[in-house]
């Protein structure tokens, strides 16, 4: 392999790098209104994000994040998520313990965030 | 035909998974005598019987392990922990004969003036369910706009709002411009004994809450006709006076009054919710039509998200054929026929009407249930739970916003979608 081969490889893989693409990520902070609902700010309580690249995405295979309620009168209101670069689509539904089981919101309508690249 | 009874076996028993709430991590089983069950860790007894407990995984499916465990040639039978609800049943003498809405079984409602009578077991509120959580909406302040209160009667007085000094009956006359609002008509009273009338008082009937402080505002007269000042200023008593809920079953049809759809802004910027009827028909004429495609009805009709509107079902959780609706205009339906409630003739006096002036309260008392319940919700964190925490009814999925009957249990019981979601990219 050349010299010049080589430290071309080197120019294009440092140029991916600094432009986020080809798998870079970015750090996100994702928040929302408290819910006032008692069972979400309370032990067993909390929301779930739910995110997506694809758009109207199905949360049921979508990744998702856990922030439950840890004390205090409401449960954490942000999170940060590390995301490859590209857009995002992002959903949150809150839930509680309700008569000893879980019970979860419906979701809400989805954001898009990007994340570079 | 083995197959034929596997097949029918999964369906009943899925279907019993839709409906059953059961512990979760947790399933009861039967050995076999003599057997044991050592591949479990987590196992305890279940005292006063030879059944057993077995912990699983909090996030692994109840119904997956049952079927799991079934199949283990030690156990005799397996189950769910099942969850059980204590059902609340008010003592007063009209609930169990009268009182469908709150509790369907389905009676024949004596003195019924509409069809469908008996209509359909379980065609109500769930009412005694949601009793098992919470009868008390003392925290809660309703409005009653109407034609007055018989503040007086057995089953209210209890329940009227404390005026103090300065309103010793309970709220205010606009339409005669006095201290006493005593109903002349009856309507007002009976509306009020829909959302209030004292529970397990031995009397009469009971309202969806058993306790709560009914603001008696006089803006319609004898004749049942009020005017845009009496109403206005019935509004502004409430919100002078820290009203969380206004009961309007009353309507103006056609016109945008824009007097009154300005102060209904001003109650939605002091919190409060205005739970409205969707009429009777035009001019209540008792033929229900479209009121998105034909002449609108207010307050039902504005567009203020502080204002829920609510058309009537009957018995047979039917849209009531005198029951206007609407798909953009008229948010969910309630029990509203052959209503037995108080009624001003005298202190013990009740009386059975139809209208979707009936429907309205049942609302309203719903409403002060979940916000009794969650005192920290604002008003439209209440209109959610009413909306969307009712129950499904398909024939009210083109005619109306939600598609859904009111239900008190799972409106006491509803988490509401997060809002204001944002998200920005930090690094």
């Amino acid at each position: 392999m050349s010299k010049f081969f080589r430290i071309s490889m080197f120019l294009v893989a440092v140029l991916l790098f600094s432009c986020g693409g080809g798998g870079g990520s970015k750090q996100v902070t994702v928040s929302w209104s408290a819910n006032k609902d008692k069972v979400v700010n309370m032990t067993g309580g909390g929301y779930t994000l739910y995110y997506s690249q694809q758009s109207s995405f199905d949360i049921n295979s979508a990744s998702k994040t856990d922030v439950s309620y840890v004390s205090g009168s409401t449960a954490p209101i942000s999170t940060k998520l590390v995301l490859a670069g590209g857009v995002w689509f992002i959903r949150i539904a809150a839930y509680g313990i309700v008569n000893g089981i879980k019970k979860t919101s419906d979701p809400s309508e989805q954001i898009a965030v990007n994340a570079g690249g | 035909m083995l197959n034929k009874l596997v097949f029918i076996s999964t369906l009943l028993f899925a279907t019993n998974s839709l409906f059953a709430e059961y512990v979760p991590g947790e399933v009861i089983v039967k050995l076999k005598s003599s057997s044991s069950i050592s591949a479990y860790a987590n196992v305890s007894e279940i005292a006063g019987s030879d059944l057993k407990v077995i912990k699983i995984d909090k996030d692994k499916d109840v119904m997956e392990a049952v079927q799991e465990l079934a199949q283990n040639p030690d156990v005799e039978y397996a189950q769910p922990n099942y969850i059980y609800h204590i059902s609340v049943v008010p003592n007063d003498p009209y609930f169990a004969p009268k009182l469908w809405g709150l509790k369907n079984t389905p009676q024949n409602v004596p003195g019924a003036t509409y069809a469908n009578n008996p209509g359909n077991l379980g065609d109500d509120i769930d009412a005694e369910d949601a009793w098992g959580i919470i009868t008390d909406c003392s925290s809660i302040i309703v409005a009653v706009i109407d034609t007055g209160v018989r503040y007086t009667h057995e089953d209210l007085s209890a329940n009227m709002w404390n005026g103090g000094v300065s309103y010793p009956h309970h709220g205010w006359n606009y339409h005669d411009s006095s201290n006493d609002p005593i109903d002349d008509n009856g309507h007002g009273s009976h509306v009020s004994g829909i959302i209030g009338a004292q529970g397990n008082n031995s009397k009469g009937v009971t309202g969806v809450c058993w306790r709560v402080n009914i603001m008696a505002l006089k803006a319609f007269g004898s004749d049942g006709t009020g005017s845009t000042t009496t109403i206005i200023s019935s509004i502004d008593f409430a919100i002078n006076n820290g009203a969380n809920i206004i009961n309007a079953s009353f309507n103006l049809y056609g016109s945008v009054d824009a007097a009154l759809s300005t102060k209904i802004t001003d109650a939605q910027k002091a919190g409060i919710l205005i739970v409205a009827a969707a009429g009777n028909g035009y001019l209540n004429d008792g033929s229900a039509y479209d009121v998105d495609a034909g002449t609108k009805t207010y307050p039902c009709c504005y567009t203020q998200d502080n204002v829920l509107c609510v058309t009537a079902l009957d018995q047979k959780f039917q849209r009531a054929t005198f029951a206007n609706y609407g798909a953009t205009s008229v948010d969910v339906a309630a029990p509203g026929t052959n209503v037995w409630s108080a009624w001003n003739t005298n202190d013990s006096f009740y009386k059975i009407e139809s209208g979707t002036s009936m429907a309205t309260p049942y609302a309203v008392g719903v409403a002060a249930l979940v916000w009794a319940n969650n005192p920290g919700y604002t008003y439209l964190d209440v209109k959610n739970a009413v909306m969307y925490g009712g129950a499904v009814v398909t024939s009210l999925a083109d005619t109306t916003v939600s598609g859904k009957v009111i239900n008190a249990y799972n409106a006491v019981n509803y988490i509401n979608v997060p809002r204001g979601l944002t998200a920005v990219v930090s690094q």
